[in-house]
C-alpha cells in the first residue's frame, strides 16, 4: 500500500471520527451559556464517541474478513456519510430551539491558586506516567498478555485471534480493535501505539470530567474534580500500564455525562443525546465485559428516575437510549456467538489467570496441563455456583475487601473515602435531581454487580479480589467523581 | 449544631483534605525519580528469532522453567513477541522455540528432544528444528 493511499485513508478516518463524534455531538448538544465548556465537552466526549465507532467499524470488518485498507476506507466512508446525514438533519431540526451563545472564557472565575494546583497535578501525572512507561514499555501483564497480544493478532488478520488457549480470549475486543486499526493505518503496530492510547484515555477521562462538571456546576467545580481524578495514582498507573480499564472508565464517564445532559435538558434534541449516550454505553460493553453490567445498570437507573420523577416521555427516552446501544450490542453478540470462547466466570472453569504481573500468576504445581490453559487460580473456591452464592463467608470477605480499599490512600489517595463519605451529605442543590437519581442508581447497581461477580467467581476469591478490585473501582471512578461533584456543589452563579 | 452547619463543616473538611491530597501523587512522582530502571521491550529478546520466521508459523515451545509461575510468564511473553505466530507446548512441530532462563542448557534441551539449533540468540532464545526434518 502506497504512502499516498495511507494518507488518504488517514484523512478519511479523521473525517469519519470527526463527523460521527464531535460533529454529531455538536448537533445534538444544547447551547450552553459558556461556549468554551460546550466546545470542550464536544471535543472530549465527541472524540470518545467517534473513536469508539471507528474502532467498531474496524472490528466488524475484521469479523467479516474484509479488513484490507480499501475495505476499511469504504467502511469509514459509509460511517462518515451516515454520521454526516444525521448531523445535517439534527442541525436543521435544532434551528427552531436555538438560543444565543455567550462567549465567555471558562477559566474566568478560576483562581490562580486552583490553576497552580491543576498544573501541578498534570505535571505530576505526566511524570509518573513517563517514569512508569520507561520502566515497563510493554505495560502491565494484562496489557501485553491480553490486550496488546490480541491487537497484534487482529492487526495480522489472524484466524487464531480468539483461540481459547490465549488468556481471556472471551474479553470484549473493542480496545485491541482500536489499536489494530491504528496499526493498519500506520502500516505497523509499534509498542508506542498502546502507550499513546493509554495516555489519551487518561487525558480524555480528565477532560470529560472537567467539562462535564463545569457544564453543570461551573469551571471551579470542574477543576476540583479534575484535580481529584489526577490525584488518584490508580488512574495514572493503569494508564501507563496500558490497561483497558482506563478507556473503559473514560467511556463510562462520557456515557454518564451524556445521560445527565439529556435528562436535565429541556431541548428538543434530548432524544438525540439519549441515542448517543446509548451508543457510548454499548461501546463500553464492547470495551470490557463489565461494560455490559454498566449498560444494564444505566437502563435500570433511567427507569427508576423516570418512575420516581414521573417524567413525561420517559419511556421514549429509554427507547432512544436502547436504540443507540443496539448496534454495539449486536456487534457484541456477533463476537460472543461467532468468535469468543466460553467465559471463565460463566463456564465455571478458571481459564487464564487475571493478574497484574508475572509474580501473581499461579505458582507451579504437580498436575499435568498444557501451557496457556491454567486452572489452579480457582484454589479454594467451591465448585458449584449455588454453593458459592450461598456461602456467607464469601460475602463477608468481599465486603471487608471493599472497606479495606476505601482506606488505601497509597492507591486511591483520600478521595475514594471522601467520595464514599460524601454520600451521607444532603446534595447542596435540588437541581439535576433526575440525573443524579439515574446515575446514583446505575453506579450502585454496577457496584452490586461487581460484588456479586466476586461472590460467584470460580477463581480463588482473595486472589481474584487482590488482582482486580482496584481496576473495577477505577472503571467507575470517573463517573463516581462526576456524581459526587454534582452532589457537593451548587450551581454556579450567573455571570452575564 | 444544625444540619446545614454540619454539612458546611463536612464540606470544608472535604475541600481541605482534597487539596492536601494533591501532595500524595506529587510525592509519589518525586519518590520514583532515580528509582526507575529502564526496561528493554519484550520484543527485543525475540527479535532475532522473529525475523527468521514467517508470520503464519506454528512452533513448538520448550523451556527450562516450570510451566506455571515465571515459566508461564515467559511463555506468554514469547507468544506476545512472536504474534501472530502460534506457540504450542512441546516439540511436536518441525520448528520449536527454546526459551531458556539459563542459555547454557541449550545443548541439553536439544539433546533431550532430538532438536538441532537453527538460530541461537545468546540471551537464551533459540529456534530449533527436528533432526532429520526436510
Amino acid at each position: 500500500m502506497t504512502i499516498a493511499a495511507r494518507v488518504l485513508a488517514g484523512i478519511l478516518a479523521a473525517v469519519a471520527i470527526g463527523v460521527c463524534g464531535p460533529g454529531l455531538l455538536d448537533a445534538a448538544l444544547p447551547f450552553h451559556r459558556r461556549a468554551g465548556i460546550r466546545r470542550g465537552l464536544i471535543l472530549f466526549v465527541g472524540l470518545s464517541l467517534g473513536l469508539s465507532l471507528w474502532a467498531a467499524v474496524g472490528l466488524a470488518a475484521f469479523f467479516a474478513r474484509m479488513s484490507s485498507l480499501p475495505d476499511l476506507m469504504g467502511g469509514d466512508a459509509i460511517l462518515a456519510l451516515a454520521g454526516g446525514a444525521a448531523m445535517l438533519a439534527w442541525r436543521r431540526a435544532r434551528k427552531t430551539d436555538s438560543v444565543p451563545v455567550v462567549e465567555i472564557d471558562p477559566a474566568d472565575d478560576i483562581s490562580s491558586l486552583m490553576i497552580c494546583f491543576l498544573l501541578l497535578m498534570i505535571v505530576g501525572s505526566a511524570a509518573v506516567f513517563a517514569l512508569q512507561v520507561r520502566q515497563r514499555p510493554d505495560g502491565g501483564y494484562d496489557a501485553w498478555a491480553i490486550w496488546n497480544l490480541r491487537a497484534r493478532f487482529i492487526y495480522a488478520r489472524s484466524s487464531h485471534t480468539f483461540d481459547a488457549a490465549f488468556p481471556h480470549a472471551d474479553y470484549s475486543p473493542l480496545w485491541p480493535a482500536l489499536l489494530a486499526r491504528i496499526g493498519w493505518l500506520a502500516g505497523g503496530l509499534s509498542t508506542a501505539a498502546p502507550m499513546v492510547c493509554g495516555a489519551l484515555a487518561a487525558t480524555f477521562t480528565a477532560g470529560i470530567l472537567f467539562f462535564g462538571v463545569a457544564w453543570f456546576r461551573g469551571a471551579r467545580a470542574g477543576v476540583v474534580a479534575a484535580i481529584m481524578l489526577l490525584g488518584t495514582q490508580e488512574l495514572i498507573d493503569h494508564a501507563a500500564d496500558q490497561y483497558a480499564d482506563v478507556p473503559l472508565a473514560s467511556v463510562f464517564l462520557a456515557t454518564g455525562v451524556l445521560l445527565a445532559l439529556f435528562l436535565e435538558s429541556r431541548s428538543t434534541s434530548r432524544l438525540r443525546m439519549a441515542f448517543l449516550a446509548g451508543l457510548l454505553g454499548g461501546a463500553g460493553a464492547l470495551v470490557k465485559n463489565e461494560g455490559m453490567i454498566y449498560v444494564v445498570a444505566l437502563l435500570i437507573g433511567l427507569a427508576v428516575a423516570a418512575a420516581k420523577f414521573r417524567r413525561p416521555g420517559g419511556v421514549i427516552e429509554i427507547g432512544a437510549f436502547v436504540a443507540g446501544a443496539v448496534p454495539m450490542l449486536l456487534l457484541l453478540g456477533v463476537f460472543r456467538f461467532g468468535f469468543a470462547p466460553a467465559n471463565d466466570m460463566l463456564s465455571g472453569g478458571a481459564a487464564f489467570a487475571v493478574a497484574h504481573d508475572i509474580d501473581s500468576l499461579p505458582a507451579a504445581d504437580d498436575s499435568p496441563h498444557r501451557l496457556g490453559a491454567s486452572g489452579d487460580s480457582s484454589a479454594g473456591a467451591p465448585r458449584s455456583l449455588a454453593r458459592r452464592l450461598t456461602d456467607s463467608r464469601r460475602y463477608r470477605t468481599v465486603l471487608f475487601a471493599v472497606l479495606g480499599r476505601l482506606i488505601r490512600i497509597d492507591r486511591w489517595n483520600i478521595f475514594l473515602l471522601a467520595a464514599a463519605v460524601s454520600f451521607v451529605l444532603r446534595p447542596l442543590s435540588k437541581q439535576d435531581a433526575v440525573a443524579r437519581a439515574a446515575l446514583g442508581t446505575a453506579i450502585l447497581l454496577t457496584c452490586g454487580g461487581y460484588f456479586m461477580a466476586y461472590v460467584a467467581t470460580p477463581h480463588g476469591l482473595e486472589w481474584h479480589i487482590n488482582t482486580s478490585m482496584n481496576r473495577l473501582i477505577l472503571q467507575i471512578w470517573g463517573v463516581l467523581l462526576f456524581l459526587t461533584s454534582l452532589r457537593l456543589n451548587g450551581p454556579p452563579a450567573p455571570v452575564d | 449544631m444544625s444540619r446545614p452547619q454540619f454539612d458546611s463543616i463536612i464540606r470544608l473538611l472535604f475541600l481541605v483534605t482534597a487539596m492536601l491530597g494533591v501532595a500524595l501523587p506529587l510525592a509519589d512522582a518525586v519518590k520514583r525519580v532515580g528509582k526507575t530502571a529502564t526496561a528493554a521491550p519484550i520484543d527485543a529478546r525475540y527479535s532475532a528469532v522473529a525475523s527468521a520466521l514467517p508470520p503464519q508459523a506454528t512452533l513448538g515451545y520448550v523451556s527450562d522453567l516450570p510451566d506455571r509461575g515465571p515459566g508461564l510468564g515467559l511463555f506468554l511473553q514469547a507468544q506476545y513477541a512472536l504474534a501472530p505466530r502460534i506457540l504450542l507446548e512441546g516439540d511436536s512441530h518441525r520448528l520449536t522455540l527454546a526459551n531458556l532462563q539459563d542459555p547454557a542448557k541449550l545443548a541439553a534441551v536439544c539433546a533431550a528432544n532430538g532438536l538441532a539449533p537453527v538460530k541461537v540468540d545468546p540471551d537464551g532464545v533459540a529456534l530449533l528444528e527436528k533432526k532429520g526434518a526436510p
